[in-house]
């Protein structure tokens, strides 16, 4: 009975592995294991992202695809995304999976799988690597990266929060105090909060800003209530930087009537007459911009691209949505201060690394 | 407003969600079922409730879709440990970790999206303003303009509840079944389907749970959006002993300390430490409880 | 034997159909299936990547499994190897020392480190009757924000933007043998270890007795108590040595982040649970959860499917081999009576009721 059934196993077995080598080496020459592709008039036609996170994260990882799907759309790349989902024993594989694709352009950003990068980089010269957010650079000098200046869209962001707390808007109330609200508490997050307090002060100094950390950015219930309690700490307006937890926070100003702002992504059309604008990191755009110069032949290999306020930077997305809730001249007192900003006579104050 | 009234407010409306579960729970505790399946429920009724009311503009097809979806999965565990008879413990942990990859992936196939469903489409649950609590100060703040759950729950469900389980006869049938199946086997009851009813009431309890999360308290569905509040309900369940008074007291205990854990930042205790507050006071709750029962033991001993 | 096919079919039913659902969305199936399985088996690195993935998998499926199987429901698996990495990272970062000290400390520090925190659930249940599930499953929720908050503060790498810790020493981490990592050969080893004491010592057959039946087990002079002690934190143990080589691995980060293991404990509990009554099981399943993980992301890259397509593949394949494994013996023992009764039928010209 027993070696019976084993037998049958082995059967089983057997089988599987023929049909798995088999197929395997029948299905070889359609994926071009080097990146000698025949080159059609100059153009990068494979696109992959490699992202420690996932897509739907209403944010980061979302901004970059928006861009890549830009890059598919107009220049008719074909693009994949490789999600990790945080999963640290995942990156090696993916990591792998990207470069032997062949692609001709790899997005990354790098969180904990910067020295595989380098690694992968350096042995598959023919791959143009971009990392987004922060400056990484293998021996060979050969990756691009992209940074950005959160603190100066967070900046922009305070100052409408002061703006609004200070006026006589519907929903503004008198005490002066504005409220952020952060998913984790971490660097990137402390940084735009920083920002976000030197727009305030900038507008008025005595106005206090109340803040919190959900401690997660995966759970809209708990920014909800966290948001909640800022309200009534007498915030009218709060500046959510929670990715998908902050969607909680959009919610807790439309059912409490108060104002938010979005951020990451445009979030002024989820519920429209409470947030009064969102604090874009441009990640798509900058990403979209990179692969532009690729093409047109203007990069720099090796170099770091900072993008200031603006667009493919950060910066406030001001639409109908806005121009509903804000009168004119607000609107026209924060043009007036962007354009300070860009122009540099307004220099934020960068949050120290430690 | 102040933020203490604040917190018991939202307490209030956050505790529902755990509050249905854990009384669904108590169904399957008298009746000896060992039901840690109820976060998968919550998970799929929290899903299904969305969905059905996105894709239909009501609150109530969504209030439907949310108990049917909750009724999906009881029914699979049902069959799995009624008819098949495989371990209550193994089921309940295969359907909860089923559920988790099931409805991330049904959201990104059925609404391609990932993450999160958000949308003006999905349609909440009504929000009701009581004409005369309202005017009262504070306690007016706390209780009036909750979603319609909260009040059937605390009206009709938890009163429901504890009738049934302590003063009709399927409840004591299903406290018989509980203490000894195969004495209720003896008296020609058949136990299977009354361990199967108090699985039914105990989905339709997890729908309502579901619902009440991601149409009441919220009005969005994110992946693994249950986050372990089904979990919390188990354990109040065992810290009570499926009695449906301590079920309401200690949930929406539970949803105090989420409230206050948060605004514990505002005297500098770091957020990672206040967002372990529930699960440390679950460890404390189940210290006290444990060594009430141990006196209480010993005390019996003695006599 | 009857068992193992049992539990391919399931295995092979949930393949199909996770075939349906890819051709009801348009995918072509076996196109799907190769790719996983050459993505993660043909080339020198997947499969070192697989085997890889293997070894953590044996560790927490190990650890599950020993639980599960002599009546400790031990879900606390998260919780336990999060401190073994916590450990072994911070030894690793500092202890400078000759690899054949460091190395043996690192996961002799972790295995203690895992065991003592699923023993703190262990003595709660002991001196105080708390249900261990629900104390493992709430220390789960403790330690991951603990390790959040020691990344994004004292331990933070102040050159990450995002809550890291530093990397250890490169010294510290494992060598490989050709493309395999030597935690691979580490777990195997680890895994007979465990294969034979819980197969062929007095305590594991008195660990095996307390699972199948706890009152026998007390009534036949086995120290419930103490054997409940030593399941737990042997548990605890073999998810702390995962997570010292989540951290040590060669193919691995090297450094404490938040979410570190976080799918990976619930691997090793399915794992665990579709293994059922048998040990080998789990290496099957490991490799198999690896072959599985490993080959998605290729055939991503190939085919387009999307990678939480093997979430639920996993997810079905767990329901139907428990659902298989269970009722095969139900169906099988009613069709022997049946027949059993049909014998007697004929033999004695009597209804038999």
């Amino acid at each position: 009975m027993k070696t019976k059934n084993f037998r049958i196993v082995m059967i089983i077995a057997m089988v599987l592995m023929l049909l798995v080598s088999a197929c395997g080496t029948a299905k070889t020459p359609d994926t071009p294991s080097d990146g000698d592709a025949p080159a059609t008039e100059g153009a990068l036609k494979k696109v992959v992202y490699v992202t420690p996170g996932t897509l739907g994260d209403n944010g980061f990882t979302d901004s970059v695809n928006e861009g890549l799907q830009r890059i598919a759309k107009e220049y008719g790349a074909e693009v994949r995304v490789i999600e990790n989902g945080f999963d640290s024993s995942k990156y090696a594989q993916s990591v792998e999976a990207a470069f032997a694709w062949g692609p001709d352009v790899l997005f990354t950003d790098a969180y904990g799988m910067e020295d595989l990068i380098k690694d992968y980089s350096t042995r598959y010269p023919d791959v143009k690597v971009v990392n987004l957010d922060f400056v990484l650079q293998n021996d060979a000098n050969t990756i691009n990266s992209v940074t950005f200046i959160q603190e100066e869209g967070s900046f922009m962001a305070g100052v409408v929060a002061a703006l609004v707390t200070t006026s006589d808007l519907p929903y503004a109330n008198p005490a002066k105090v504005v409220g952020a609200m952060g998913g984790q508490d971490m660097w990137v997050i402390r940084s735009f909060m920083y920002g976000y307090e030197q727009g305030v002060r900038f507008i008025d100094p005595e106005i206090e800003v109340v803040t919190n950390f959900a401690g997660t950015f995966s759970d809209p219930v708990t920014g909800k209530t966290a948001t909640k309690q800022l309200f009534a700490q007498d915030a009218d307006i709060v500046f959510q930087i929670a990715g998908l937890t902050g969607s909680g926070a959009l919610e807790a100003a439309s059912e409490d009537g108060k104002y938010v702002i979005g951020v990451d992504s445009n979030q002024n059309g989820t519920y429209p007459g409470y947030v009064v604008t969102s604090m874009v990191k441009d990640l798509g755009g900058a990403a979209f911009e990179i692969y532009k110069m690729m093409v047109e032949g203007t990069i720099e290999v090796g170099k770091t691209y900072e993008f200031h306020y603006g667009y493919a930077g950060t910066y406030l997305a001001i639409d109908d949505f806005t121009k509903a809730i804000l009168p004119e001249e607000m609107l026209a007192k924060i043009d007036e201060i962007a354009k300070k900003l860009e122009a540099g006579e307004i220099v934020v104050e960068r949050y120290p690394k430690e | 407003m102040n933020l203490f009234v604040e917190i018991l407010r939202s307490s209030l409306a956050s505790a529902i969600p755990v509050l249905l579960v854990a009384l669904g729970g108590a169904y399957s505790f008298h009746a000896n079922v060992f039901n840690i399946a109820m976060e998968g429920m919550m998970l799929t009724s929290a899903f299904t409730a969305v969905a059905i009311s996105y894709a239909t503009g009501s609150w109530v097809w969504g209030l439907v879709g949310g108990i049917a979806g909750s009724l999906v999965i009881t029914l699979i565990f049902s069959f799995f440990i009624l008819k098949l008879k495989t371990g209550e413990f193994i089921t309940g942990i295969a359907l909860n970790l089923f559920t988790t990859g099931a409805t991330t992936y049904l959201l990104r196939q059925i609404f391609n999206v990932k993450g999160a469903l958000i949308s003006p489409k999905i349609v909440p649950l009504p929000r009701i303003d009581i004409p005369l609590i309202k005017d009262i100060p504070v306690l007016g703040t706390i209780l009036s303009g909750q979603n319609i759950l909260v009040y059937i729950s605390l009206i009709i469900v938890v009163p429901l509840v504890f009738y049934q389980i302590y003063r009709s006869r399927m409840g004591l049938r299903l406290r018989a079944t509980g203490f000894d199946s195969r004495a209720v086997d003896s008296v020609g009851i058949k136990s299977d389907p009354i361990k199967f009813q108090s699985l039914l009431i105990c989905g339709l309890l997890c729908g309502l749970g579901g619902t009440a999360l991601s149409l009441g308290y919220m009005s969005l569905f994110t992946e693994n959006m249950a986050a372990g509040r089904g979990w919390i309900a188990l354990a109040i369940i065992i810290l009570t002993q499926g009695q449906p008074i301590g079920i309401l007291l200690l949930s929406i205990l539970f949803g105090v300390f989420e409230g206050v854990g948060l605004s514990l930042q505002n005297v500098g205790i770091p957020s990672q430490f206040t967002a372990m507050l529930p699960y440390i006071s679950t460890i404390v709750a189940l210290f006290i409880f444990s060594r009430q029962q141990k006196k209480k033991k010993s005390l019996a001993a003695d006599l | 034997m009857k068992k193992t096919v049992v539990v391919i079919l399931g295995v092979l039913l949930a393949f199909i159909v996770g075939a349906i659902l890819l051709s009801a969305q348009g995918y072509h199936p076996i196109e799907s299936y190769i790719s996983m399985f050459k993505n993660s088996l043909l080339t020198k690195i997947a499969l070192g990547n697989t085997l890889a993935r293997m070894a953590i998998f044996i560790m927490l499926g190990l650890a599950a499994y020993f639980g599960f199987n002599s009546g400790v429901s031990n879900l606390g698996l998260f919780g336990q190897l999060l401190m073994g990495a916590l450990v072994a990272t911070l030894i690793g970062q500092h202890l400078n020392a000759s690899p054949v000290i460091a190395i043996p400390l690192m996961l002799i520090a972790a295995a203690i480190a895992g065991g003592v925190y699923s023993g703190i659930a262990a003595l709660f249940r002991l001196g105080f009757g708390m249900n261990e599930f629900i104390t493992t499953l709430m220390m789960n929720f403790i330690a991951k924000y603990l390790i959040a908050y020691l990344v994004t503060n004292p331990m933070r790498d102040p050159n990450s933007q995002w809550p890291m810790s530093r990397p250890i020493l490169q010294s510290n981490v494992f060598s490989r043998i050709g493309d395999i990592d030597m935690t691979v050969f580490l777990a195997i080893l680890i895994f007979i270890i465990v294969f034979l004491y819980w197969n062929f010592t007095r305590r594991g057959y008195e660990f095996r007795l307390t699972g199948a039946n706890n009152l026998f087990a007390r009534l036949g002079g086995c120290e419930v108590n103490k054997n409940f002690f030593s399941s737990m934190v042997i548990s605890g143990v073999l998810a702390g040595i995962a997570g010292a080589f989540l951290i040590m691995g060669s193919t691995q980060q090297n450094k404490l982040i938040p979410n570190l293991g976080e799918t990976n404990a619930s691997d090793g509990l399915m794992i665990a649970i579709i293994s059922g009554q048998s040990m080998p099981s789990v290496l099957f399943f490991s490799l198999f959860f690896g072959i599985i993980q490993t080959g998605s992301v290729g055939m991503q890259m190939d085919t387009n499917v999307p990678s939480e397509f093997t979430v639920m593949l996993q997810a079905i394949m767990v329901l139907f081999v428990v659902a298989f494994r269970d009722y095969s013996e139900l169906f099988i023992n009613l069709i022997k009576a049946r027949s059993k009764s049909r014998k007697l039928r004929t033999e004695d010209h009597e209804p038999v009721c």
